[in-house]
């Protein structure tokens, strides 16, 4: 059994279809990359399996239990837990309050000392407010907010958007280190390279199709699909 | 055909149909309502409620701006009007009204002034707030000629001298309920003007997306504080009649309970139709005037309507008068259209200019390096909170050319275009348009100049048809940011019909151009979003994401277009389709971080190192080739 | 001339009227804040609880016990309407939730006309609250007294509430941005209700305490429910410490200017909102870009 089971979603916004039939599955101490262009679908396919977005039609399975119909919330609270592009920290709470927020519903939370060993820079600025912080240090808060719930499986939403190359280095060592104690991931991903190098698999998203699966290394050597979806 | 129809107003053809149908319902409503228990001093009171209601109509129902202070303007009217007549100092009844129709807009242009500040939630707190503080006003500091918590008794009837006969009128008569509803009429007639009018068209836009409006060129401030007025004036105006028809001003014209009165009716009846609040109110008073003389349930009228009213908003939002409408529109639209005839091939735009295929070598290198620079900007930063967005931008077009603007996601390229187009205000540094400053001089301004931009979400009037979209760039750019031509016909103003009609075709939505922009297909609303751009006529055309989400075909098809769009423009795109941005482009620059990383021919980012790292995630050339 | 001690005397009935919008307030503008629901009928649940309070009161002589009814009615209250109605609105525009609480004000206010009639009613004063009390520089009303006592002992468990507790952490997180509290595993759904619940029993509790007062009618709570209008655009919306200084500042204004002129002492109030709105339209602690 898979520790997530996405069988024929598809989604819309408003009424715009947006994915098609989408399937994919996720093992247990997996980094799965999904990858493609702008609007491919990445982020929709995220929002479907967190139960932001509802699928019209198609399951998604969860540690064995169908959760698709449920409310986030819901989600949450069985593992799951997505790290939004737009990061959404709460501004008017300090970053200590970010976390306690996070970790509140969560049974079997991480401590803050744990956390903060893993984000050093987070302890350092523990009590500013969630609006002082820049681009890099709200990544690492979105991170360590959704790391906190101690959660089966983390969806990273273009993590390294917008960050700077030191930061993003930062981020992939801290996210790999991460993988190899067993934290499995979905991570969806423009910077090609930093997903590849973190990814055990890739999936290949184009105009909500899943259209290519295979490992890192199998998808380096496809230069056909490595051109015809992700090249420029 | 009339143009702006959205609850209904379609079903009224031809030019007089609903103005006429309304003057015979007028006319044989005093020999039908009475047998229901109607007499003439209610029905003279709803031509009052509904005259009080159609300026609100205009403000609620056609601009979406939710008052609770209109009672402020109905007590100033009616008690200036009182006030002059009871006092004798203006012994013309209808001067008296006039005077005090007139400082009740004055009245109206000063807490519009103060309360269009803000939108939605708060305006609503606002205007009720400022309505109390009218209510005190007129209670206690200005008792000595408002007559405080008495109100002013002894207004005078009017004597009409029509030449022919003398008509002197009096309360409950039906002579009275004539000389109310002859008034109504014409309020009537002049509303239905206005909401036909450009003024009007620019209203409703406003009401479906207000950010639109302004980025399409309207001077939406202008707009909604003028209708705010004119929507006092109705209040003031049937204030005024009050006093006469009651030979008395209340008090209680100034309370909340007016203002809730009104607003209720309007809902119950139909905001948007104009005869809605006419509808609720006669609704209202026959439950108010026969209720009450029903034993056992007499003093549950205002209960029942209170709960009527829930059950409405909350089930039928249209109210009476929009449910029926839309009921008919349904009918017609069963009657008119086949099924399928929507979907099966959605129309495409125009790919090709009839002249000549027009190739991209043909058309590229039109913009010579010495053609003068357009647009620029020096040292443009953005800072949100501790994020920086963009950082000390230098960036420069010359006039003809096509630019492309890439970068990965979060570099900074649409807060970028927000500042250009004047949506957002730059933290530091300053925008040059032909030569000029326009740093933070707003959307509306900048869109005037001629500068316009297609979204990357689209931004349309999700409600208006795709026609009504259309013309809403259109009157900006033929009328200016604002203008008060509120009694002209917009579907007699043939240039703003033809240029229309031309976008339309171009963009090939003529097919579906009295479809509510709801129906449309995704490709289809992406058109009309660039459509929206392009109808400004704009000098330098920003696109932000133009081919996001869409299909193979639809995306050749919109390359092809904006193939067609760069002779005689300027463009900006900002763009992830590398194949589409390679074979638009003449320049590109590349942001990252915030910053400008890279400029130059598609050649030139082609072949940077840098750029390579930045943007393809280090990837090696090989890996990618 | 007035006096120093006349001066003083006001500047405290300030206070005490001050710190009673101030509560009224901040359940208005915690449930406009976190449901982004103007309610309309929150003046209708300040007059039911004082109606509640008054029943009660009448039965069975016991100050605490109407207040604790008052309170706890209106709190089910809140819940029922939250559930029945408020949770059909949240995907509609803000204008149409005012319509339907605007309604429901209505409903509330003309139901308990049907009970009560619409004559003015007295609820009694506690024996312990009768009589007078001489602060040194004025004589007052001791119930009066104590009720400001009362009043801001409450809005100290109300602040320690919001900023201490774990439901205030998701409350004041949901005010800016409720996706994300969903995305955290917390049930937004609940906590609406329950701030909703929260929020009218602030309303109805005020009533209550505030039934000895003032005359209790049918219509009393249209005053309050414009005034704490005016203290949240003042105070800005959401903002809890802005409800208790847009409170403060209501209440002085009231009270110092009836010292001049009563006549202009409401006036007077929708002044300083004006001023507000034209220099800082936020409101004093509101956020920009917030509407």
């Amino acid at each position: 059994m898979s520790l997530l089971d996405v069988e024929g979603i598809n989604s819309f916004y408003g009424d715009s279809h947006i994915l098609f039939d989408l399937s994919m599955r996720v093992e247990r101490n997996e980094v799965v990359a999904l990858l493609g262009r702008n609007g491919a679908g990445k982020t929709t396919t995220l929002n479907s399996l967190m139960g932001v977005v509802r699928p019209r039609s198609g399951t998604v399975s969860f540690n064995g239990e169908p959760v698709h119909g449920r409310q986030p919330f819901e989600i949450a609270r069985r593992g799951m837990q997505l790290v939004p592009e737009e990061r959404r920290i709460i501004g008017a709470l300090t970053v200590h309050e970010n976390l306690k927020l996070a970790a509140l519903s969560a049974p079997d939370a991480w401590s803050f000392e744990r956390i903060y060993e893993t984000f050093p820079r987070l302890a350092e600025r523990r009590r500013s407010g969630g609006k002082d912080l820049s681009g890099g240090e709200q990544q690492m808060l979105a991170i360590a907010r959704a790391l906190i719930r101690n959660p089966k499986l983390i969806l990273l939403d273009e993590p390294f958007e917008g960050l700077a190359p030191l930061i993003v280095r930062d981020l992939v060592r801290i996210c790999g280190e991460l993988a190899a104690a067993g934290q499995t991931f979905v991570v969806v991903e423009q910077n090609v390279v930093a997903a590849l190098r973190l990814a055990t698999r890739c999936y290949v998203i184009n105009n909500g199709h899943n259209v290519y699966e295979g490992t890192p290394d199998e998808l380096r050597q496809n230069k056909d699909v490595m051109n015809r979806y992700l090249g420029v | 055909m009339s143009l702006f129809s959205r609850r209904g107003l379609s079903l009224l053809r031809g030019g007089w149909r609903i103005e006429f149908a309304v003057a015979v319902s007028l006319l044989l409503a005093p020999y039908i309502l009475p047998w229901i228990g109607f007499n003439a001093d209610t029905m003279a009171r709803i031509m009052i409620w509904g005259l009080f209601g159609l300026g609100f109509d205009l403000l609620f129902g056609y601009t979406g701006l939710l008052s609770f202070g209109q009672a402020a303007f109905f007590g100033v009217g009616g008690f200036v009007s009182a006030y002059l007549l009871v006092n004798g100092l203006v012994p013309n009844v209808f001067a008296a009204l006039l005077i005090g129709t007139l400082l009740a807009a004055v009245y109206g242009a000063l807490i519009g002034l103060l309360a269009l500040r803000r939108v939605g939630i708060y305006f609503a707190m606002i205007t009720l707030a400022f309505g109390e503080m009218s209510f005190f006003l007129e209670n206690s500091p200005l008792s000595a000629f408002t007559g405080g918590e008495n109100g002013l008794p002894g207004v005078p009837t009017p004597v009409l001298h029509l030449g022919f006969a003398t008509i002197a009128l009096k309360s409950g008569q039906w002579n009275m309920y004539g000389f109310m509803a002859v008034l109504f009429l014409i309020g009537f007639v002049i509303a239905r003007r206005i909401v036909k009018s450009p003024f009007g068209a620019v209203l409703l836009a406003i009401r479906e997306n207000t950010s639109r409006a302004r980025a399409c060129g309207h001077s939406v401030q202008k707009y909604k504080l003028t209708i705010f007025i004119v929507a006092a004036a109705y209040g003031g105006f049937a204030g005024g009649l009050l006093g006469i028809l009651q030979a008395y001003m209340p008090p209680d014209a100034f309370t909340l309970q007016t203002s809730g009165q009104l607003v209720m009716q309007t809902v119950i009846g139909g905001s948007g139709t104009l005869i809605g609040p006419l509808v609720g109110a006669t609704i209202w008073l026959y439950l108010r005037e026969v209720l009450q003389h029903i034993p056992d349930i007499g003093a549950l009228w205002k209960l029942i309507l209170g709960a009527v009213f829930v059950i409405l908003v909350t089930v039928f939002r249209r109210g009476i008068c929009g449910e029926i409408l839309r009921w008919g529109q349904r009918r017609e639209a069963l009657a008119t259209n086949s099924p399928g005839a929507t979907e099966v091939d959605p129309p495409r735009a125009r790919s090709r200019s009839p002249r000549e295929p027009a190739t991209p070598e043909a058309s590229r290198g039109s913009a010579t390096d010495d053609a003068p620079v357009i647009l620029e900007t020096r040292g443009l930063s953005k800072h949100f909170g501790g994020v920086h967005a963009v950082t000390e931008v230098n960036f420069s077009v010359r006039s003809g050319e096509v630019r492309a603007l890439i970068g990965p996601n979060g570099a900074g390229k649409s807060t970028f275009f927000k500042m250009l187009t004047g949506e957002h205000i730059p933290t530091a540094g300053e925008i040059y348009f032909r030569g000029d400053q326009i740093t933070a001089q707003g959307p509306t301004a900048v869109s005037q100049l001629g500068m316009s931009k297609s979204y990357q979400i689209n931004q349309l009037f999700a409600s208006l048809t795709v026609r009504q979209n259309l013309t809403i760039p259109v009157l900006a750019r033929q009328r200016g940011p604002f203008r008060l031509d509120m009694l002209r016909r917009l579907d007699r103003w043939g240039a703003v019909n033809r240029k229309v009609e031309e976008i339309m075709q171009l963009m090939g939505l003529a097919e579906r151009a009295d479809q509510p922009t709801s129906v449309l297909a995704y490709g289809e609303k992406r058109r009309l979003e660039i459509g929206l751009a392009l109808a400004m006529e704009p000098e330098v055309l920003l696109l932000d994401e133009p081919l996001a989400g869409m299909s193979p075909s639809e995306r050749a098809d919109t390359i092809a277009l904006l193939q067609e769009l760069r002779i005689g423009r300027t463009l900006v795109v900002v763009e992830h389709d590398m194949d589409a941005v390679f074979e638009l482009a003449e320049h590109i620059t590349v942001f990252y971080e915030g910053e400008k990383l890279a400029e130059g021919t598609p050649e030139d980012i082609k072949g940077n190192s840098q750029v390579q790292d930045a943007y393809l995630g280090g990837m090696d050339e090989d890996e990618l080739a | 001339m007035p006096n120093l001690s006349l001066f003083l005397a006001q500047l405290f009935n300030g206070l005490a009227l001050g710190t009673l919008l101030a509560l009224i307030s901040t359940g208005l503008t915690i449930i406009l804040g976190t449901l982004g629901v103007l309610n309309f009928a929150h003046g209708a649940l300040f007059m039911v609880g004082a109606y509640v309070g008054y029943t009660v009161m009448q039965a069975t002589h016991s100050f605490v016990l109407a207040v604790a009814c008052g309170a706890l009615f209106v709190l089910v209250l809140g819940v029922v309407i939250e559930r029945g109605l408020i949770r059909l609105y949240y995907e509609r525009p803000p204008e149409d939730q005012i319509l339907m609480t605007f309604g429901l004000s209505i409903v509330i206010v003309e139901t308990v006309r049907l009970i009560f009639t619409g004559i003015s009613q007295r609820m009694a004063v506690p024996d312990w609250g009768s009589g007078i009390f001489n602060l040194g520089f004025m004589i007052y009303p001791k119930y009066r007294l104590i009720v400001m006592i009362i009043v801001v002992v409450t809005l100290l468990v109300l602040y320690l509430v919001l900023y201490r507790t774990r439901l205030g952490l998701v409350v004041r997180a949901g005010i800016e941005d409720q996706r994300i509290v969903g995305m955290l595993g917390l049930n937004v759904q609940r906590t609406f209700m329950v701030v909703f619940g929260l929020g009218a029993m602030a309303a109805g509790y005020a009533g209550v305490i505030d039934a000895p007062i003032v005359s209790v009618t049918p219509d009393m709570g249209q005053t309050v429910l414009v005034e704490s209008f005016v203290v949240v655009v003042i105070g800005g919306l959401g903002s809890f410490p802005g409800a208790i200084l847009g409170g403060v500042i209501a209440g002085e204004i009231i009270s110092l200017t009836s010292m001049f002129n009563p006549a202009y002492s409401q006036v007077m109030l929708y002044f300083v909102m004006a001023l507000v709105l034209v220099l800082r339209p936020q409101g004093l602690f509101g956020q920009e870009g917030r509407e």
